[in-house]
């Protein structure tokens, strides 16, 4: 069995017990929010034994080749002596709230400044470090041109960073993150002419909206459909924004897709993106797909299968789960 | 003599071909109850780096065993039939992508 080093403690790990947990089971406070690989809050580096390949998926190249891995998705099968990450390789950004903004009943809209020397693509993710815990948000804004980074924070109850972010945290006030992280994010090819569609439900629409800008603003000329679904029509949020972004934009569309509204077209989004799919060209489209990791997946099977490459597929699932820190 | 990798077309190929046939393999209800609890993107990279060593490629196929990796499946009742299946889509796939049948036998 593998033996685990941290600090002065030591652990033999159990059974297909992961590094966190083995951690964990010493009473060590390791950050950690998703346990599936999907929010790389539970990063960390080992400075002795090598990590298995499932550790370190989604990660960076530059954090790969330093031994960082995800301690929810590290079973070793050697020893390893592992820390937390270190300020050089994952710098720790501060930033003040410059504004809160409540978008519907469940979601409020966090900007936050820009700190000198941060750079990330629109749809990628930032890791906001309050008290112990770490958490990951979807950066919604072109950092760049609006010059702020704004988050969609949806309330989560009893959840103790969307409760900060909706209760306590006021403009003016301080806070750090690391990133950015993520690969979901627009990349021009050498023609500009794929068609592209983003489809998400609640602060799922966070990246959509920031990769669809990023798109435009980079003069992407194939078809822009973006998708924002909901159980009801207050669930929708941006349709303003949207709707003006349209107007302004030959090649973007703004759907949206209610429950309640029982629109035959479009009531079912997974019907209506699968549809909006083949209706754009399914085999050379580039999909975007973020926000409830139900819909997430489901929609990222029902897409393959109707015709879309597997490469071309760009996931980021919001998975939320039973947090201990 | 070149490999059957490099006369498919190489790496683009490859994963064309692994689209194709894991598109067949799902869509048809005799197996696709096999891969309900399989991570979709996991699936398609082994498969990516099981045929590239199959077809001759270069390849850093570091996958279970094939019995290991398949145990749990024939205790929900994998068997012959299936394999013969995905023979079938494997082959239809290669013969869409234009490969002769002898490189196919
Ligand atoms: C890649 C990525 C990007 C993300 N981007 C965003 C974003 O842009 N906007 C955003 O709002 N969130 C986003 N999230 C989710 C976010 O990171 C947090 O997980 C979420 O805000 C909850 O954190 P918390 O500290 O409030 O809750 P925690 O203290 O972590 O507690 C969560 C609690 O909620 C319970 N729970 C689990 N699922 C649900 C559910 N569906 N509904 C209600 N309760 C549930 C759990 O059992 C647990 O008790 C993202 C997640 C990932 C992985
Ligand atoms: C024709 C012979 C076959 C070959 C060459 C083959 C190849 C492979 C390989 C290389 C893996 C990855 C193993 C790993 O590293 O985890 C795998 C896994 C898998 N195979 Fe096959 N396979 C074959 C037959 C089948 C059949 C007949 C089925 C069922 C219809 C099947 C279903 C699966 C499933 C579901 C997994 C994933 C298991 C998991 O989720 O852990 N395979 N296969
Ligand atoms: S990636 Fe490990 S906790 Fe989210």
């Amino acid at each position: 069995m593998a033996v685990v080093s941290y600090q002065k403690s030591k652990v033999v790990l159990q059974d297909n017990e992961s590094v966190l947990q083995g951690l964990e089971r010493l009473g060590e406070k390791i950050p950690s929010s998703c346990r599936s690989g999907a929010c790389q809050c539970c990063l960390m580096r080992a400075v002795a034994g090598a990590v298995p390949a499932k550790s370190q998926e989604g990660l960076k190249e530059t954090l790969k080749s330093q031994h960082y891995f995800l301690a929810c998705q590290c079973v070793p099968t050697e020893d390893l002596a592992v820390t937390l990450p270190a300020d050089d390789a994952v710098p720790v950004y501060p930033a003040q709230v410059i504004s809160k903004k409540q978008l519907n009943e469940e979601i409020t809209s966090i900007r936050l400044s820009c700190p000198a020397g941060f750079r990330c693509r629109p749809g990628q993710y930032i890791q906001v470090m309050q008290d112990s815990h770490i958490r990951s948000y979807s950066v919604a804004s072109l950092p760049i041109e609006d010059g702020f980074l704004e988050l969609h924070v949806r309330k989560i109850p009893g959840g103790s960073m969307s409760t900060w972010f909706h209760e306590t945290c006021q403009p003016g006030m301080q806070c750090s993150f690391r990133g950015p992280f993520g690969s979901c994010f627009y990349v021009p090819d050498a023609d500009r002419q794929f068609p592209i569609l983003l489809v998400g439900t609640g602060s799922g629409l966070a990246p959509l909206e920031g990769i669809a800008r990023d798109a435009l603003q980079q003069e992407h000329e194939g078809p822009v459909v973006l998708i924002h679904g909901s159980l009801r029509e207050s669930g929708l949020y941006h349709g303003n924004e949207l709707t003006a972004l349209q107007s302004a934009n030959k090649a973007f569309s703004y759907r949206t897709s209610v429950v309640e509204s029982g629109e035959t077209e479009s009531a079912d989004i997974r019907q209506f993106a699968k549809s909006e799919l083949t209706r754009l060209g399914a085999a050379g489209a580039r999909i975007f797909l973020c926000g409830a990791p139900d819909l997430v997946n489901d929609l990222k099977v029902r897409l393959f299968l109707a015709g879309a490459a597997s490469s071309h597929i760009h996931c980021d699932p919001f998975i939320i789960n039973a947090a201990s820190t | 003599m070149s490999t059957l990798y490099e006369r498919l077309g190489g790496a683009d190929a490859v994963n064309a071909a692994v689209d194709i046939f894991y598109r067949k393999m799902l869509a048809d209800d005799r197996v696709n109850y096999f891969f309900d609890n399989t991570d979709m993107d996991r699936q398609i990279a082994k498969q990516k780096s099981f045929l590239t060593m199959v077809f001759g490629g270069p390849n850093n196929y570091t996958g279970k065993d094939m019995r290991e990796g398949h145990k749990h499946l024939i205790k929900r009742g994998l068997n012959d039939t299936h394999v013969d299946i995905v023979i079938e889509h494997l082959g239809s796939t290669l013969k869409e992508l234009g490969v002769p049948d002898e490189d196919i036998s």
